[in-house]
């Protein structure tokens, strides 16, 4: 497989009358790769993909496919194909033949011939599993059947690139899971790049090899799933991916890539993420770096509020002076006790408390 | 609870009586063997669709009124349905307007029509013929057909030709292969109920139509001169012609229905009628 497919973004931005749903987007997804956009609806996530696709014309910038500029051919004439969240699919056409639309719709000198139009149907409706489904209609199919048709069909074009606008948002939780394994095989299968977009972290960071989280038409951080969840660099990602506490503090000193703080009458040093010193700052600290001390030894004490069982641990929200806190623990602690929370003396991550952007803090919210 | 679901039976059995016993009675006497219309009906015959058929005035008018009915769906539904494609999907000022502006014929009255009709026709030294009918039925049809096909193109899944363009179709190739296909049931819905009103219309036929004579126009004339049996037998076949094509439809768009295309054919019928 050669490596095509590479998608180039630069300084796009587009704005809907006075709302501006995309400003001076940079970004280059690698031939090949599963990239995830990955923020909350309203992001401008799938603006960013219809631009992508050609649906939606960039106000300023440049789209790039393997470095040719592509950004005023219409949607029929790039190599990228899409998925949508709500299928889309041809309601007065039978599966088969929305999957071989994309056959028919070529100049007439370069359309495949029948056989090789069935045969290559055929192959598509292998590889989502559908084999024995292709005379039916789509109001005869259920969500993920309506799902991997409509993959099956933006697949059979052979395209550089596949879209996915939220493709498994309106299917239920099973399904989703395991047609979420399927995508990720199809992918390991043709090496076609993806770009996927989603408002699920648990989906963005399980399938995806690079991760562009975003933020009221900003793109905000582009990493490895690990680094977005390690090493969130803003507090805006780092809220928005994986669960976290907050702890509010003050900077003491910054030496190097590390800040020391005060949370709670305690000093400790964490990674710097562009706090100054003197200043008040949001440390977070996720639950796998927070331990449940004696009420005595523990830095901070908190009382536990909520005890939610997730089947191999049990979720504690606690109240504490600097915040609310979850941790993680195996036995279940009933409601009203107070216990005490530890952590490293190098842990979390420290960010500027006043960042307009970051929103508000899920912990609070929820 | 019962008690009052036996009332609300009653009042819906008066009241369905009401409407369809006359319709009954009239076609009942359309089969009457005797020559009055005095009850009961004397036996069953067809002896006065025979003499109905029989006469040159009839033949004529049934010519007249199915070609003016055809030539009218025809133009109405050409005229509607790019009207409707200009509304729904385009959202101006002007288009908004034009909306507006495209119900006015179905709340004036017919009679205010006609008469400007034959005002138009005065001053632009137009005679009366069947063209002037035609454009009399195009102009009360064609709204009906604007609303029965914006409410098909507005409530339906715009992604769907997003979907096609992304897969390589033109705009023209969207419109053969996606948008007409999708929209097909209720142009022809529309096409139908065109034809139904025009078939029987009268008030603004008579201003227009001159010497011609339609089918609703022989049925008054004759009336003035007899009544007998012979004119259920022309009322009946008024009220078959519609209702044979209008069932026609239903049935064709229950056949697509399966493809999920026609998602409301009976509505569409029900908001036009």
């Amino acid at each position: 497989m050669t490596a095509t497919g590479a998608v180039g973004i630069r300084e796009v931005t587009k704005s809907y009358g006075r709302a501006p749903a995309l400003q001076h987007v940079d970004l280059e997804i690698p031939a090949g790769s599963f990239f995830s956009l990955l923020g909350p609806s309203g992001c401008g996530k799938t603006t960013l993909l219809k631009i992508i696709a050609g649906l939606e014309a960039p106000d300023t910038g440049v789209i790039l496919a393997d470095g040719d500029d592509i950004t005023s051919r219409p949607p029929e004439r790039r190599p990228f194909n899409m998925v949508f969240q709500q299928y889309a699919l041809f309601p007065h056409m039978t599966v088969a033949d929305n999957v071989a639309f994309g056959l028919t719709t070529a100049p007439r000198r370069a359309r495949p011939s029948d056989a090789e139009r069935a045969s290559r149907t055929a192959e598509m409706l292998q590889l989502v599993g559908l084999t024995d489904l292709g005379g039916r209609f789509p109001s005869e199919l259920s969500g993920g059947q309506a799902q991997r048709v409509a993959v099956a069909r933006a697949l059979i074009n052979r395209p550089s690139v596949l879209l996915l606008d939220e493709p498994l948002s309106a299917l239920d939780r099973n399904v989703r899971f395991a047609l979420r394994e399927e995508l990720l095989r199809i992918h390991q299968e043709l090496g076609t790049t993806f770009v996927f977009v989603t408002h699920d972290q648990d989906e963005a960071l399980s399938i995806s090899q690079l991760v562009g989280v975003m933020n009221e038409g900003v793109l905000e951080q582009v990493a490895d799933p690990q680094t977005i969840y390690r090493s969130p660099g803003t507090l805006f990602t780092a809220r928005f991916v994986g669960a976290g506490s907050f702890f509010e503090g003050t900077v003491q000193a910054v030496r190097g890539d590390r800040a020391d703080l005060e949370v709670a009458g305690r000093r400790f040093s964490a990674t710097d993420a562009g706090v100054t010193e003197g200043a008040r700052t949001q440390v977070l600290l996720r639950p796998e770096e927070l331990d449940v001390a004696s009420s005595e030894g523990g830095s901070l004490i908190g009382t536990v509020e909520t005890c939610s069982f997730f089947g191999s641990y049990f979720e504690l929200l606690t109240q504490t002076p600097v915040g609310p806190c979850r941790l993680r623990v195996r036995e279940p602690v009933a409601p009203g006790t107070e216990i005490g929370i530890g952590w490293p003396d190098q842990a979390g991550i420290a960010y500027a408390a006043d960042d307009p952007r970051a929103g508000e803090d899920p912990a609070i919210v929820s | 609870m019962r008690r009052r679901s036996w009332v609300l039976t009653t009042v819906a059995t008066l009241l369905f009586l009401f409407i369809y016993l006359p319709l009954l009675v009239v076609v009942l006497y359309g089969f009457n063997g005797g020559s009055n219309l005095s009850w009961p009906p004397q036996g069953f015959s067809l002896r006065w669709f025979r003499l109905i058929f029989g006469e040159q005035a009839f033949r004529s008018g049934l010519r007249v009124s199915a070609t003016a009915a055809l030539a009218t769906a025809a133009i109405a539904v050409v005229i509607g349905t790019a009207a409707a494609f200009a509304i729904a999907r385009r959202s101006n000022r002007l288009t908004r307007w034009f909306e507006s502006g495209s119900r006015l014929p179905v709340m004036l009255p017919p009679l205010f029509i006609g008469i400007a009709l034959v005002a138009a026709m005065k001053t632009f030294a137009i005679d009366p013929s069947m063209l002037t009918i035609i454009a009399g039925h195009v102009i009360i049809t064609t709204p009906f057909v604007i609303l029965i096909v914006v409410s098909r193109l507005r409530n339906y899944d715009m992604t769907v030709e997003q979907a096609a363009r992304d897969l390589g179709a033109t705009p023209r190739m969207v419109l053969r292969r996606i948008t007409l296909p999708l929209i097909a049931p209720a142009i022809f819905g529309a096409t139908v109920i065109a034809f139904a009103i025009s078939f029987d219309e009268v008030l603004i036929t008579n201003f227009t139509s001159g010497t011609t004579q339609t089918l609703p126009l022989f049925v008054l004339s004759r009336l003035h001169r007899t009544i007998d049996p012979s004119v259920n037998a022309v009322a009946t076949i008024l009220l078959l012609v519609p209702w044979v094509v209008v069932g026609l439809a239903l049935l064709w768009q229950r056949r697509g229905s399966r493809r999920g295309a026609a998602d409301a054919p009976a509505e569409t019928f029900t908001r036009a009628l």
